[in-house]
């Protein structure tokens, strides 16, 4: 038996049901929690950001537009909640002219990754610019398609593939640097 | 040099959209250009390798978290009784009411055409500098951008190169075209200005790109049409320096000032 739109936990939702919404969280924390996790590499934020976000999307939940997706809709205040938490903390905003590429960054609190490739991997994320990072996010670990990378990220459809293969780019130099790709040249 | 169209073809490939037409096409420009073919092997070894990154299950605790703070009660948007809305605007003050919202409607209608067809004083004053290649300086309107722009007119390298001030931002805005690959340096002043990043447009693509020691070098692969983008530290004018190379070479040298 097919499981129920979300639409219809949401209908739920709003009438009063607020066990309605519980599904929501349970159908939709896990990805929030990681897109939160990826941009910021900390555990505890991500935990912080998730709890954000649904409570943002319950109060707000009678101006959902429904010619989106509610994934689509969560996502977007993930992405801006975490892009809003990095900026405020100052702390991998993207970039930095005065670290090496090869700097050792600091180990997060909780150590979330299998191994030291997806560690490294990880950190690699963590060098590049906090816009571009999340495009990345979206695209390779979310599997978002362009359209909906666009209304995530509220822009252009063209912006996104255009930044998206920058973005790549920039992801290739750090972990060429890093000796995580093949330099034959 | 890769041709623009073939580097999306390049980033399409890589996620699945091509047409089996479209990668027979990209595949056979790959055999044709090692320096394409490595660029295209660079670029898949690197999102291949994004794989590594796994889901992380959440802490077992977060949802009961989640629904812990929720608010208690919130008041969702009732369902709208348009019989109840037609009573109460039906009534011995309804040519009042209606009086009140034609003009609250004409004053909103006013203020938005006012603000949307608003146009800022321009002025443009334009001079003859011993630099290389013409100076214009153009002004804005009041609290809008401040533009210094630098046109490059040279057998190998041509274009323009604009400085461009916005609030604590300080964008150079590269269009530049050349028979032959390049690399390109941005010289600045690390104490007035920190590096913000590069934004490629038109789906261009850059390479190699490095940042040391105040200095910013990369190798324009495509379109040359990409944004240096910096913070400024201070609201003393910056300063930029410009050197294109080729081979190791110098073929253009400049330095723009706000």
């Amino acid at each position: 038996m097919p499981e129920p739109d979300d639409e219809i936990f949401i209908q739920q939702c709003l009438q009063g049901d607020r066990e309605a919404f519980g599904m929501l969280v349970s159908r939709h924390q896990r990805s929030v929690f990681n897109v939160a996790l990826r941009m910021t590499k900390s555990y505890q934020e991500a935990q912080d950001i998730t709890q954000a976000v649904f409570i943002k999307a319950y109060e707000n939940l009678a101006s959902y537009d429904t010619r989106f997706k509610f994934f689509s809709w969560i996502y977007r205040m993930a992405v801006n909640e975490a892009l809003n938490n990095v900026k405020r903390s100052r702390r991998f905003e993207g970039l930095d002219p005065e670290h090496d590429y090869h700097t050792v960054l600091p180990t997060p609190e909780i150590d979330f990754e299998e191994n030291e490739m997806s560690r490294n991997i990880q950190n690699a994320l963590m060098f590049m610019k906090v816009d571009y990072r999340a495009l990345i996010i979206l695209k390779h670990l979310q599997g978002l398609s362009y359209e909906e990378i666009a209304y995530v990220m509220e822009i252009p459809e063209k912006t996104v593939k255009s930044r998206l293969f920058t973005a790549r780019q920039m992801l290739k130099e750090v972990l060429l640097k890093r000796g995580y790709v093949e330099n034959d040249r | 040099m890769i041709d623009d169209k073939y580097l999306q073809l390049m980033h399409a490939e890589i996620d699945g959209v091509n047409t089996p037409q479209q990668s027979a096409k990209l595949r056979e420009y790959l055999g044709q250009r090692p320096e394409a073919q490595r660029l295209y092997e660079e670029l898949t070894a690197a999102t291949a390798l994004l794989q590594e990154l796994k889901p992380v299950e959440p802490p077992p605790h977060l949802q009961h978290a989640i629904m812990h703070a929720l608010p208690p009660r919130v008041q969702f948007q009732q369902h709208f009784d348009f019989k109840a809305w037609l009573r109460k605007w039906v009534s011995p003050a309804f040519e009042l009411k209606t009086a009140l919202a034609f003009s609250g409607g004409l004053t909103i209608g006013l203020v938005f055409l006012i603000l949307f067809t608003h146009r800022g004083l321009e002025t443009e004053v334009s001079e003859n500098s011993k630099l290389y290649g013409t100076i214009g300086l153009q002004h804005a309107g009041s609290g809008t951008q401040q533009t210094v722009r630098v046109v490059i007119q040279d057998a190998e390298l041509h274009g323009t190169a604009s400085l461009q001030h916005t609030g604590n931002q300080l964008s150079v805005i590269f269009s530049l075209s050349a028979p032959q690959p390049f690399d390109l340096s941005v010289a600045y002043d690390a104490a007035a200005l920190s590096f913000t990043g590069v934004d490629v447009l038109e789906a261009g693509v850059i390479s190699n790109l490095s940042v040391q020691n105040g200095t910013i070098t990369f190798s324009p692969l495509s379109s040359k049409a990409f944004v240096v983008v910096f913070a400024k530290r201070t609201p003393a004018p910056a300063k930029i320096g410009l050197r294109a190379l080729r081979a190791g070479s110098l073929i253009y040298e400049n330095q723009i000032s706000e």
